[in-house]
């Protein structure tokens, strides 16, 4: 029952220790990709039933009762956020690809240590 | 006219559309073009703004349900005169931003994507301010984001630039996908993302079954306010703000800095205060000690620059924590005084980053040292900018001073004042490096880089002109804007309205 948010804060964690830790700019930017999705991953459990049908009035409704159809049919708004989400993180990392490449360009290197030109 | 209900719509929705129709449109063959539509755009959406305030001065709350969805199921776009207030400082402090761009930046490539990201960044910040739900507040929240980090990294020729981009992009994605992850938390516990459905649930206690709201309520709180705070700046996410005001062009360094931050502090006292009942733990005291370290440290951070830019990003780190005072206190005085300060920090850093924008314009540095005694070849600017500095300094006659004042006095009559202390010792502090460079920039002094120096156009000196009278009437004649305030810290607190208005009908 508790597996997938298991999962979903172990992915949070790896990408946050990515993100945080890793000195390449493009491991960097997959600890942003687990992240996201681990997030992702516990919005869709959230929604999940087991044995669940598709949150959708039709004739079927009829043989076993609006009751029945409350009980079984699966939440649709997380995965309506999660798609909104999916979509917005994939233009982050886009984003993050791009000015990843123009450092390249800059600095001929990924080790974040050594493109450090910023005074504190 | 439109109807009272679609003024929200309109004010999001104009930017936002101006923003992806100049995308598309070559920069070399029309240059001026966008940067004039852009100020358009920005003209009638603080033209809507000042709408929106009027309707909600009078006292009403306009609630837009989109494609007539009613709340708790729809999305809805709620106003009252508190975010009605945020949203007008927001407009305005973008609109001439984007007036000071026009001849700022006209000699650069690309400025069909500076004035689209600026459009869009506009049309982010006024859904966050604006909108009823917290999912969306995620949504507006990144899409402000993006457009900031495409900004912040606009001068991708420099390499600073790009280093200061990728931070803050690398950062400002962790923070909205912890909002994501808080949102996330309090759907599963409560069934519900509308601020109104959740803060009535809340305070009713009505949680999903199988959900202990004690553990999850406080984690998503966090959650969402640590996430909001990579954009507000306080101690200790105050680092890559730091990085993008400095590095990115000075009329989008006063729009981080005046306007960004601003929007955070606004998500983050609405969350706190509308949808979160306060109960035992005491947030007031944790919010204080942030608001003691963020000022302390952007004083003293800022007492050892040599770049302008750099000191300004630190003092308003050290001005962030200032109205946190007022958010600490809690109370209608305290938000009040926020709400003040906000303005007036929004007016005064606008000035202070657009001055900086024309010494870097007209003399080509940015450092202290090459820009000793600027003032005899750009005297105007230096005026302009020293009574700013005076104002930040909160010189009795400026309007920095009255809104400070509220503040401390808020502060002490919450009990807090060992934080007011700390305020004034701060604000002594600060004294030290704004007449340090005050001083350096007056001074009389041969200095070769400032031979072939003239003052800037006036095109380029209305913004901060225009901002600097704002900086000397409300300082001589506070009382409309206090009013204006306080009636806004009222209607933040007078949450049983605003959730009966949001959730009528139902």
């Amino acid at each position: 029952m508790n597996f997938p948010y298991v999962i979903s804060v172990v992915l949070i964690m790896i990408g946050l220790y990515c993100v945080l830790c890793k000195r390449n700019l493009i491991k960097i930017i997959l600890g942003l990709i687990v992240l996201s999705d681990g997030i992702n991953l516990f919005f869709i459990a959230l929604g999940y039933k087991a044995g669940g049908i598709p949150p959708i009035l039709n004739e079927k409704i009829f043989e076993h009762g609006l009751e029945a159809f409350y009980e079984a049919a699966v939440d649709p708004l997380p995965q309506a956020f999660v798609l909104t989400a999916i979509v917005i993180s994939m233009s982050v990392i886009a984003a993050a690809l791009a000015l990843s490449v123009k450092i390249y360009q800059k600095y001929g290197t990924l080790d974040i240590q050594r493109i450090r030109r910023i005074k504190e | 006219m439109i109807p009272a209900e679609w003024l929200p719509v309109a004010c999001i929705m104009i930017p936002l559309a101006t923003g992806v129709a100049i995308l598309p449109i070559g920069s070399n063959r029309f240059k001026g073009f966008h940067g004039f539509i852009a100020v358009i755009a920005s003209v009638a959406t603080m033209f809507f703004t000042v709408f929106l305030t009027v309707e909600a001065f009078k006292g009403s709350i306009m609630v837009h349900l989109m494609a007539g969805w009613k709340a708790p199921v729809g999305i809805v776009l709620a106003v009252d005169l508190f975010n009605a207030f945020i949203a007008l400082i927001v407009a305005g402090v973008m609109l001439l931003a984007l007036f000071f761009s026009m001849e700022y930046m006209h000699w650069e490539t690309g400025l069909n994507y500076y004035y689209s990201f600026a459009m869009l960044m506009l049309g982010g910040m006024m859904g966050v301010i604006l909108t009823g739900d917290l999912f969306n507040l995620f949504v507006f929240m990144e899409l402000t984001g993006i457009a900031a980090y495409g900004l912040t990294a606009f001068r991708s020729y420099r390499a600073e630039v790009l280093e200061a981009g990728f931070r803050y992009l690398v950062l400002g994605a962790v923070g909205t996908l912890l909002i994501l992850f808080g949102v996330a938390l309090l759907y599963g516990a409560v069934g519900t993302v509308n601020y109104a459905d959740l803060a009535q649930r809340l305070r009713e206690g009505v949680f999903l079954p199988r959900v202990s709201g004690e553990t999850v309520i406080p984690v998503s709180l966090i959650l969402i306010i640590s996430g909001l705070g990579v954009k507000a700046a306080f101690f200790p996410l105050h680092t890559v703000h730091l990085d993008a005001t400095s590095e990115s062009p000075s009329p989008i360094g006063a729009v981080l800095s005046g306007a960004e931050t601003k929007v955070a502090l606004y998500a983050i006292s609405r969350v706190l205060f509308l949808v979160f009942p306060l109960g035992n733990v005491n947030w007031g005291f944790i919010i204080a000690l942030v608001s003691l370290f963020t000022m302390t440290l952007g004083n003293v951070a800022a007492l050892l620059q040599d770049d302008i830019k750099r000191m300004l990003a630190y003092s308003s780190v050290a001005h962030i924590g200032y109205i946190l005072i007022g958010v600490a206190a809690g109370s209608i005085l305290g938000i009040s005084g926020a709400l003040f300060h906000i303005f007036n920090h929004s007016v005064m850093k606008g000035i202070s980053f657009l001055c900086a924008g024309i010494f870097i314009h007209q003399v080509g540095t940015r450092k202290l040292s090459e820009l000793s005694s600027v003032g005899r070849k750009l005297p105007v600017t230096t005026v302009i900018l020293s009574i700013t500095f005076l104002s930040l300094i909160g010189i009795p006659p400026l309007s920095g001073f009255a809104s400070k004042f509220i503040l401390f006095t808020a502060g002490a009559v919450a009990g807090m004042v060992w934080l007011v202390i700390a305020g004034v010792v701060n604000s002594a502090l600060s004294a030290g490096y704004y007449l340090r460079f005050l001083k350096v920039l007056v001074r009389l002094s041969p200095n070769p880089r400032l031979e072939k120096a003239v003052e800037a156009s006036p095109l380029m000196l209305t913004p901060p002109l225009l901002l600097l009278m704002l900086v000397i009437v409300f300082g001589i004649w506070p009382q409309p804007i206090l009013e204006l305030s306080e009636q806004a810290a009222s209607s933040l607190f007078d949450t049983g309205r605003y959730i009966s208005t949001v959730m009528g009908g139902m």
